[in-house]
């Protein structure tokens, strides 16, 4: 049985690889995809806790973020596929209106 | 206990529930039957109140003990005993002055829904009149059921603000928001007094509940500080409750529509600080001169405010004149000890001034919104309703004998006569000048030859108006010889600190000068003579009066311009305030905005240095967030390393 | 080795993770995807020696353990540097597949099955079909190029290691064993009783959040502002779009 801070190094690598591609991707889409990599990340260190808690808390937990998730994609997939009508491009750079 | 509970939250919500659907639906769903929300609503609360006092009098037959409901915690601070709970403080004097406001809104409210639809504003703002009318019952009733001195003022403020509201009805028109302002204005300088009343007996008592502070341990714990507190409570009365010198607000109020007047000016919200000083009697009794200074102030402002009604041509502002000198005579009765008596007028009294302002309200309406007696008269035969309802309620106001306003005058009458025997002499005057006055005004409307402004078709009001001055016809006839054993008898257990306080006055104070009902001759005399007068003056031989306002002078020209107290009060108070305001407004401006400029400034010199950062683009952001939270770890990290080395 | 040699070899490890990822980023000119995943595999392998050594005691599970975890990083890995959103959206199933996988090994075996029938079939399909609706012809300029990466896989690379550092740190001063189980009723069961009972309101909140977004997407999506459809100012080149807006 490998222990807990194995899976807690695969739950951060994860995350950390999510990170990486939110910040450098420019399709949106992917931009997306990487938050669900760091979903996945998340989800190991919860279930990595439950199981060393010996309790479902952690379980609970992930499943509910599967919601969140969920309801994320189909958000922000909704927001992606309005964002391509105004502009026909899936480039985040395309977006900088703000700029101050 | 549970049906007590019940019936005095449903008083309280039910007009609350109707203010808020008047309000919300009203202007799109309900429109012109707005009215009934708020009948039903008012209704059922006078409904519930009388439950509530039968409940009461079944629960309690010999002693009259109040009863104290805690309905929630309203501001906990921890520890195990509330720090404040929303309590509800039922009693006779509580459940008389419920029975009251409530039974005349109602009537008020159903009069309202005619005289508001053919008004001469036509249908604008009906609805939000009858949400305000609702506010303001839930307003009332909450200042009056109220169980410690926080809800007291909270309702206190709320009857402030819903006159302020309706004073201001026609808020188009500058008078009408002037006088909307002055009455918040002055109502101001006496609640600032009353609040710091309040706030002086929670530092004294560290409690608001009426339970504590009007026992005896909580009057102990006020110590010397009770005549002090009594003084400033005494403050908020006089703006409330329009004594001098914080009069002036309530003859200008009568801007507002003529229901309101009725209601708010004249019935239920002046009396409250007649209420309020009923209520806290055990605070006001601790001294002689408090109470001394309460008569006096009340028999100054009655005779006073009469004199001023004598002269007056607006038959509304007569009306509110002799509000004002009403309001003195309870205030005379509760500083001469005589609490029930004041508190039994305040009832009877809520009839006849209904009624007369209701009445008003009728030639008004028929009038075409004229008021002036000098523009009509005669109108006996064409208002026979509104004439003879009008006479009653006058009869009842001048002291008539067997009318509501001859018992309760002639207990405070008598009491003042044996305490005060000057001020008592004083109100026997006024009592025949109320008398006058209110013939006068009378006879210029009802007698004589017949006169009509022009091009007015004149009309008599449909039942929704004839019917409530009925009602409130009976009550003023009738509601003094009905109550006037019985009202005393339930309000005996609000009365002990008074009688207590009066038993100990210093042998010399109680003058035995004339027995009740030589107090009963002299008064139903001096209201007749008074009667008899204005007669003589005003339909027997019209050129007397004429020939007395002659004669009288200079003193009519003062009369007339209501002392000039108006003018004294501008240029001794408004306009050095004026001038500070202004010293106060440049210091602002320049001083105090520069600050502000100042500080304003460096946010953004360092908003110029950093927006070239801000480039727009999400993920550039997400790097900075990225970065900023892997530090913020990194840090954590090691401080808890350095924690864990040190241990 | 004691803790800080383990902190200092986790830095350097995830550091030449992040180098490799950087290379194996798409951009312009030339690409390093050769030296990218040399150095990635070699960073990986590190790990696994380093976890070997300092924390595990070889078993009979940590075979798959090590297998899944390394198919987890790469495919992920293997997410951020595909130039098709498509293949992107492939190695994210075959990541999802992996976390399953690592899920069944800390028998939470219903939640394993979720993650492969919530991610691997709905979410993903959701993705697959935008990809489809909204993707340009070939390959367009903005998946073939990243923006300034560099700063990007620092902050990553700082962001990991010092999560990683300090969990498995404070895990190491007190290394922590999982119980043995004590199983006598399936997990689906009790996940399902705790699910049922103590996270009632959660559960219900998690339902009627799932209805909002339902509408929301739907309210989103619509065309209800035709002239917001218009464009106001003219597009920059795709190109130059990404140059004006570059944040460092």
């Amino acid at each position: 049985m490998a222990e807990l801070s194995n899976y807690i190094l695969v739950g951060a690598l994860l995350f950390g690889l999510g990170v990486i591609g939110f910040l450098t991707r420019r399709n949106l889409i992917v931009v997306f995809l990487c938050t669900e990599l760091m979903f996945q990340g998340v989800v190991v260190n919860l279930v990595a806790f439950a199981r060393y808690w010996g309790n479902l808390q952690g379980q609970a937990f992930a499943l509910f973020l599967l919601v969140i998730a969920a309801v994320e994609a189909g958000l922000a997939l909704a927001l992606v596929v309005v964002l391509y009508r105004r502009r026909g491009t899936l480039d985040s750079e395309a977006w900088n209106s703000m700029r101050g | 206990m549970d049906s007590l509970q019940q019936y005095s939250i449903l008083i309280l919500l039910l007009p609350l529930l109707g203010a808020v659907l008047a309000g919300a639906l009203g202007p799109r769903l309900l429109k012109g039957a707005t009215h009934w929300v708020v009948i039903l609503a008012v209704g059922g609360a006078a409904y519930c109140a009388y439950q509530l006092f039968e409940v009461y009098t079944h629960l309690a037959v010999h002693t009259h003990e109040p009863v104290q409901l805690v309905i929630y915690d309203w501001i906990g601070m921890g520890g195990p005993t509330s720090w404040l709970t929303v309590n509800f403080r039922i009693d006779p004097l509580a459940l008389v002055m419920l029975l009251t406001v409530t039974f005349i809104a109602t009537w008020i409210v159903v009069y309202a829904r005619d005289y508001m639809r053919h008004h001469h504003h036509p249908e604008r703002g009906y609805e939000r009149f009858f949400a305000f009318l609702g506010l303001f019952v839930f307003s009332m009733c909450a200042l009056v059921l109220g169980g410690n001195f926080l809800l007291l003022y909270l309702g206190w403020e709320a009857v402030g603000l819903c006159s302020y509201l309706l004073i201001g009805f026609y808020y188009d028109k500058p008078a009408a928001a002037a006088a909307a302002m002055k009455a918040f204005l002055v109502n101001r300088i006496g609640d600032f007094g009353f609040g710091l009343g309040i706030l002086l007996i929670y530092l004294k008592c560290g409690s608001l509940d009426y339970d504590y502070v009007l026992s005896s341990a909580g009057i102990t714990a006020l110590g010397d500080w009770a005549p002090g507190i009594a003084l400033l409570l005494f403050c908020g009365a006089v703006g409330k409750s329009a004594q001098l010198p914080l009069y002036v607000w309530l003859p200008d109020a009568m801007e507002g529509p003529t229901p309101v007047s009725a209601l708010i000016h004249a019935a239920t919200m002046v009396t409250a600080g007649v209420y309020m000083v009923a209520r806290c009697g055990a605070i006001f009794v601790t001294s002689e001169a408090v109470m001394t200074f309460v008569a006096a102030i009340g028999g100054i402002t009655a005779l006073f405010a009469a004199t001023m009604a004598l002269v007056q041509y607006d038959m509304k502002r007569i009306l509110a004149y002799s509000t004002i000198s009403q309001l003195g005579f309870m205030f005379l009765g509760l500083g001469v000890y005589a609490a029930d008596a004041a508190v039994f007028h305040l009832m009877t009294h809520a009839f006849f001034k209904a009624l007369l302002f209701l009445g008003a309200g009728s030639v008004m309406h028929a009038m075409g919104g004229i008021i002036d007696v000098r523009e009509f008269g005669g109108l006996r035969k064409v208002l026979p309703w509104t004439c003879y309802t009008f006479v009653i309620g006058s009869l009842a106001l001048a002291g008539f004998p067997m009318l509501s306003g001859f018992f309760s005058k002639d207990l405070i009458l008598h009491q003042a006569l044996e305490v005060q025997p000057l001020l008592g002499w004083l109100a026997v005057i006024t009592a025949g000048l109320t008398a006058f006055y209110t013939f006068r005004m009378v006879l210029l409307a009802f007698w004589g030859p017949k006169r009509l402004p022009f091009g007015v078709h004149v009309h008599e009001s449909g039942p929704w108006i004839i019917v409530p001055l009925l009602v409130l016809a009976i009550g003023a006839a009738g509601a003094g010889y009905y109550f006037h054993e019985k009202l005393p008898e339930f309000l005996v257990d609000m009365m002990t600190p008074f009688d207590v306080a009066f038993e100990h006055l210093p042998p010399g104070a109680v003058v035995h000068g004339l027995s009740h009902e030589e107090v009963g001759l002299l008064s139903g005399v001096v209201a007749i003579a008074g009667i008899a007068v204005a007669v003589l003056g005003y339909w027997i031989r019209p050129d007397w009066s004429r020939r007395w306002r002659e004669e009288s002078g200079w003193l009519y020209i003062l009369v007339h311009n209501k002392y000039y107290v108006d003018e004294i009060l501008a240029t001794v108070l408004v306009r050095p305030l004026q001038q500070a305001a202004a010293v106060g407004s440049a210091v602002d401006r320049y001083l105090v905005d520069g600050l502000v400029w100042l500080v304003a400034a460096g946010p953004r010199l360092v908003g110029f240095i950093l927006h070239r950062y801000q480039r727009g683009a999400m993920q550039g952001y997400g790097v900075m967030m990225a970065g900023g939270l892997a530090v913020i770890i990194f840090l954590v990290f090691i401080f808890a390393r350095v924690l864990a080395a040190a241990n | 080795m004691n803790w800080s040699t383990t902190t200092i070899a986790i830095y350097g490890l995830t550091a030449l993770g992040a180098v490799a990822v950087y290379l194996l980023l798409p951009r312009a000119g030339r690409s390093a995807r050769v030296a990218g995943t040399l150095l990635g595999l070699a960073a990986l392998a590190g790990l696994v020696v380093l976890s070997l050594r300092s924390f595990a005691i070889p078993g009979s599970e940590d075979f798959y353990f090590y297998l899944l975890a390394v198919l987890a990083l790469t495919s992920a890995a293997g997410v951020i540097t595909q130039r098709k959103a498509v293949y992107s959206a492939l190695y994210f199933v075959l990541t999802v597949v992996a976390v399953a996988g690592l899920v069944v090994l800390l028998e939470a075996e219903f939640l394993a099955a979720a993650l492969i029938i919530i991610y691997g079939g709905a979410i993903l399909v959701t993705y697959l079909f935008v990809i489809m609706l909204a993707q340009q012809e070939g390959q367009p300029l903005y998946d073939r190029r990243v923006r300034g990466g560099w700063w990007a896989c620092v902050a990553g690379f700082l962001l990991t290691a010092t999560v990683a550092s300090a969990l498995s740190d404070f895990l190491l001063l007190a290394p922590v064993v999982a119980p043995p189980m004590t199983v006598e009723v399936a997990n689906t069961d009790r996940l399902g009783l705790v699910v049922m009972t103590r996270y009632m309101v959660v559960l219900q909140a998690a339902g009627i959040l799932l209805l909002l977004a339902l509408v929301g997407a739907v309210a989103i999506v619509r065309k209800r502002y035709p002239h917001l459809e218009t464009v106001e100012r003219p597009l920059p080149a795709i190109g130059q779009a990404g140059r004006e807006a570059a944040p460092f």
